[in-house]
């Protein structure tokens, strides 16, 4: 019998026949002699289904159908066996059959959710007719934090899905591969990338765009990240999101909330005496200045021309205030290495630092406790973290870039999601995972609602211009070489004389 | 099969000469690529852009016609994909890649054959930016074609062919060829150096022809705890800014980074070669490093994989800048019929740099062999057509003299400079040395080890 699938809509055809019941869910492919795994297969790959995804049901346990076959070229049907042993025939493309269905592990058995199909109880045999990929090599780049665990993920990827991966950890993977691609020599097939460096690879053709990609369940910021003239280019993987961390034994910054500008200066000022410096930063660094921009009323960053005003008030407002507090002796700039120093060494109380900081101090031991971005009291806005996404591209020459994307998918997937950016007390790129994880860990409360104040990094290149030349010249105003307007006034120029320049690239 | 080929590609001038609108086919010199790609008449319908060796475009309608002139370019396939066999219309993708795959723009085209089984990564990319690669080594050239109609409807074009239907593309907008070169030469970047008074600039080239250049071993791990360890290649740092003065411990090195970023490392840290030594490296595991972190970036290499913090390795190297510090400078007289001629250090590495000779020298008093490289002494006196023999002078009046006969071609007697692995002479060699390999054919008679060599007399 030749199936022949409907474009667009899923067809579903009950046939009654009544088959004998099966104890364990067999799960295989057709024509596949033997079931894809075993019962205990099964379960040793399930997670927790976020609620989300379960219309509303906690507590649940799953997978998505598609992370228990093999990675497939197509599919255009799928039989299921359910406990009345009545066949279902349902026909469709691959991602309407696989992408978004659910496997529940119910206690009175497994449970098929189809999307826009219904749902199916007491399953107890799944077969897929599709085409199996032919590639089973990739190579994967990494990098950041957490290459180490993120390599397990990869091995177990390996394990479930018989593909060879070749991983390699660079400490910055997107020159390299412009590099490779210049060069000629071996591209990978997944590369981690930083949003901060999307212009520049897409500019450079280094890359393919993911229209096709499901993006369904992923975080708006994140994939708003890696988009680019309208398409996306990388799907987010997680998010690190700038925070105020503080010594609880010396400052208890808990009782505020929402905690200001006004108490972290009243905080500041019972400190002093008490500690060589009550606040520290680096505030050399444009990243650590925006959110105060964003609170004395500064938007976008970059305009809808792609241009940056670099000499604007809220900017020199927020300048002007970082002097301030320096000049009251509350604050004093410090590079990162420096801080830490500083603070695990109890001579700071507060510092302002990214999520990835976290398991930094966990492993060391020091007390510390985590807040949100203070609020400006005047102007009733946040000072709005700057999101730091890191995801995964396909270069434009992967000579495997279907078993890319399948990788992709089950990178970004709520099974991965779960583990890989919670261990690393990182924000999950996945909406319904952060969601969910936000009741294990109470840090998670002060994560997301960073992460809703946030303003993302800019994926175009003049941010990245921008934060360079900035980071000469701010340190002039913070020793008082120059006034913040002396400084901003000179970025202006200087901005707009580098973007005359054509990139290298 | 084979004359099939044959017939195809001997109607491919003809027909490319009638898709250009040109009246005959010319033979025509390379030409530059936005030129040739300019000169391509637009057409209609959809078009694919190609990029190989140099760029073009195939449209729709100068494919038709193409086909029109050349019916017998299109060819009909029955393939099968989901089970079902599918009937299509299709020209072989090869008569396509010929106009790109070779930097001849002008006609006739022809198919790179021994290039396509060479391999090369051939990119399909759809109208949706989907994209799949293969290597050509891998597929016959006769596979593949492009197809305009399927079960006898018009497609917009189809990338098909006798391979699984995994690799075939819907919509094709785009072809790549990896076939552009890439060479160092055309990297202007170069590293500027700003000693005292003296200021000099260095290509990756010469970098690489520098003595002081090595390759070796090393690791650093970053803010994050990740380790990145290396082959580097580079030239020695210490040894490189011996060229123009003596590093020492109480000097400040500011090295200024491409972005601006400087940091100041102090002259005794760059000394401290107990670990290591400190490499200006431009080459990661054999390859050049992008812009970023490189052109050039500063690391510690050695036998023993010497680890240091990421910190501490500047990256995008752009200038090296001591300032208030002494130049030890040597000058060698080459005396010739009543003239002298002043040869300073900066002349002197220079004619390393270009002809470059290393030897191993018997040191026959404490019973070793020493590595020296210089530059072949005969080098010295290119410009002295028909001199007859040459005496070697040292500072303390010592001399040696040569017959020109044993000297001119002789690649095994030089006038060192450095150590075989690039470092400096002894305080009691410098500046120059003769010496000569203690395997040479040719060892002329009366020579002598020449240390401090301050005079060469040309007669």
């Amino acid at each position: 019998m030749k199936i022949m699938p409907p474009r667009f809509a899923v067809l579903v055809i009950l046939i009654l026949i009544i088959l004998p019941s099966a104890e364990a869910l067999d799960v295989r492919l057709s024509g596949a002699e033997d079931p894809l795994l075993t019962e205990s297969g099964i379960r040793r790959r399930l997670y927790r289904v976020p609620p989300e995804m379960a219309a509303g049901e906690a507590g649940l346990s799953g997978i998505l159908l598609k992370e228990l076959f093999p990675p497939l070229f197509d599919a255009w049907a799928l039989s299921l066996v359910d406990g009345q042993g009545r066949r279902h025939w349902l026909n469709g493309s691959l991602a309407e059959l696989t992408a978004e269905s659910l496997l529940l592990d119910r206690a009175e058995g497994w449970e098929l959710w189809v999307p826009e199909v219904g749902r199916f109880s007491q399953v107890e045999a799944i077969t897929l007719t599709g085409e199996a990929l032919l590639s089973r090599e990739l190579a994967v780049w990494i990098s950041w934090e957490g290459t180490d665990l993120l390599k397990r993920e990869l091995e177990r990827y390996a394990a479930y899905f018989g593909v060879t991966l070749e991983v390699t950890a660079l400490p910055n993977p997107e020159s390299k591969l412009i590099s490779v691609l210049r060069g000629g020599g071996e591209l990978p097939d997944l590369v981690m990338l930083a949003a901060s460096s999307l212009e520049r690879l897409v500019e450079g053709g280094a890359l393919q765009p993911l229209p096709r990609m499901g993006r369904k369940h992923l975080s708006p910021d994140g994939i708003r990240a890696f988009t680019l003239k309208g398409k996306p280019w990388a799907l987010p993987f997680y998010c690190d999101s700038q925070l105020v961390i503080y010594n609880p034994e010396l400052v208890d910054l808990s009782r505020h909330r929402p905690l200001t500008l006004t108490d972290l200066e009243r905080e500041a000022e019972a400190l002093v005496g008490r500690v060589p410096v009550p606040l520290a930063w680096n505030a050399f660094s444009v990243s650590w200045l925006l959110p105060f921009r964003n609170s004395f009323g500064g938007t976008d960053l970059i305009d809808h021309r792609g241009r940056i005003t670099v000499h604007d008030g809220p900017t020199r407002q927020a300048l002007e205030y970082l002097c301030q507090l320096q000049d009251r002796e509350y604050f004093r700039p410090m590079e990162r290495d420096a801080m830490f120093s500083f603070f695990t060494g109890g001579r700071t109380a507060i510092i302002l630092s990214a999520s990835y900081a976290i398991p930094y101090l966990e492993e060391l031991g020091v007390p510390f406790a985590v807040a949100a971005f203070p609020v400006n009291g005047e102007t009733g806005l946040p000072a709005a973290p700057l999101l730091d996404f890191k995801g995964f591209a396909i270069p434009k020459r992967s000579r495997h870039s279907r078993l890319a994307r399948h990788l992709l998918s089950w990178l970004t997937g709520p099974g991965v999601q779960q583990r890989f950016p919670v261990a690393l007390t990182k924000l999950p790129a996945h909406a319904p995972v952060a969601a969910l994880v936000r009741d294990w860990n109470p840090r998670y409360e002060v994560l997301t609602a960073a992460a809703e104040a946030g303003q993302i990094v800019p994926p175009q290149r003049a941010y990245g211009v921008y934060k360079n030349l900035m980071w000469k010249l701010i340190r002039f105003a913070l020793t008082g070489q120059m006034t913040p307007e002396e400084v901003l006034e000179r970025g202006e120029a200087l901005l707009e004389e580098a973007l005359r320049t054509p990139d290298r690239f | 099969m084979f004359k099939k080929i044959c017939k195809l590609l001997s109607v491919l001038p003809l027909a490319v000469v009638l898709l250009m609108g040109f009246s005959c086919a010319t033979t025509a010199e390379p030409q530059d690529v936005d030129a040739v790609a300019h000169a391509t008449p637009k057409g209609s319908g959809w078009m694919v852009e190609l990029k190989g060796v140099r760029s073009d475009e195939l449209w729709e309608s100068g494919l038709q016609e193409w086909i029109e002139e050349n019916p017998e370019l299109l060819q009909t396939l029955e393939l099968e994909k989901r089970g079902e066999i599918r009937v299509y219309e299709a020209v072989p993708l090869k008569i396509v890649v010929a106009m790109v795959d070779d930097p001849d723009g002008g006609m006739p085209y022809s198919f790179q054959q021994d290039l396509w089984g060479e391999g090369y990564d051939l990119t399909a990319v759809a109208e949706d930016g989907y994209s799949v690669t293969l290597n050509t080594g891998d597929v016959a050239a006769d596979d593949l074609f492009i197809a305009m109609r399927l079960n006898g409807e018009a497609v917009t074009p189809t990338l098909v062919g006798h391979v699984s239907s995994q690799y075939w593309v819907r919509d094709l907008s785009r072809l790549e060829l990896g076939l552009e070169p890439v060479a160092l030469d055309e990297n202007p970047f170069e590293l500027q150096l700003a000693i005292g008074d003296q200021e000099a600039a260095y290509t990756l080239a010469q970098l690489e022809a520098h003595p002081a250049y090595t390759e070796d071993k090393g690791n650093y791990t970053n803010s994050y705890g990740n380790n990145f360890q290396h082959l580097w290649g580079g030239v020695k740092f210490v040894d490189l800014i011996n060229e123009y003065t003596t590093l020492a411990p109480d000097m400040t090195v500011t090295i200024q980074a491409m972005d601006g970023y400087e940091m100041d490392y102090s002259g005794a840290q760059l000394l401290d070669q107990e670990e290591g030594v400190w490499v200006l490296a431009f080459k990661e595991d054999g390859a050049y490093m992008p812009e970023d972190p490189g052109y050039i970036r500063l690391v510690k290499v050695g036998p023993n994989n010497p680890e240091i913090t990421g910190h501490v390795s500047a990256r995008m190297v752009k200038k090296i800048i001591i300032q208030d510090v002494p130049f030890e400078d040597f000058k060698l007289e080459l005396v010739n019929d009543g003239t002298t001629e002043v040869m300073d250090k900066q002349t002197l590495k220079s004619g390393v740099t270009t002809h470059r000779s290393k030897v191993n020298f018997y040191d026959r008093k404490n019973d070793r062999v020493v590595s020296y490289m210089g530059l072949p002494l005969f080098e010295m006196f290119s410009h002295f057509p028909g001199y007859t023999r040459v005496t070697v002078e040292a500072a303390d009046g010592f001399s040696i003299t040569l017959s020109a006969d044993e000297l001119e071609g002789n690649q095994d007697v030089i006038l060192a400079m450095y150590y075989g692995d690039g470092s400096e002479l002894s305080e009691r060699e410098k500046p120059l040395l003769v010496a000569w390999d203690k395997d040479a054919s040719l060892v002329p008679a009366g020579i002598k080890p020449v240390r401090q060599v301050v005079r060469l007399i040309v007669e």
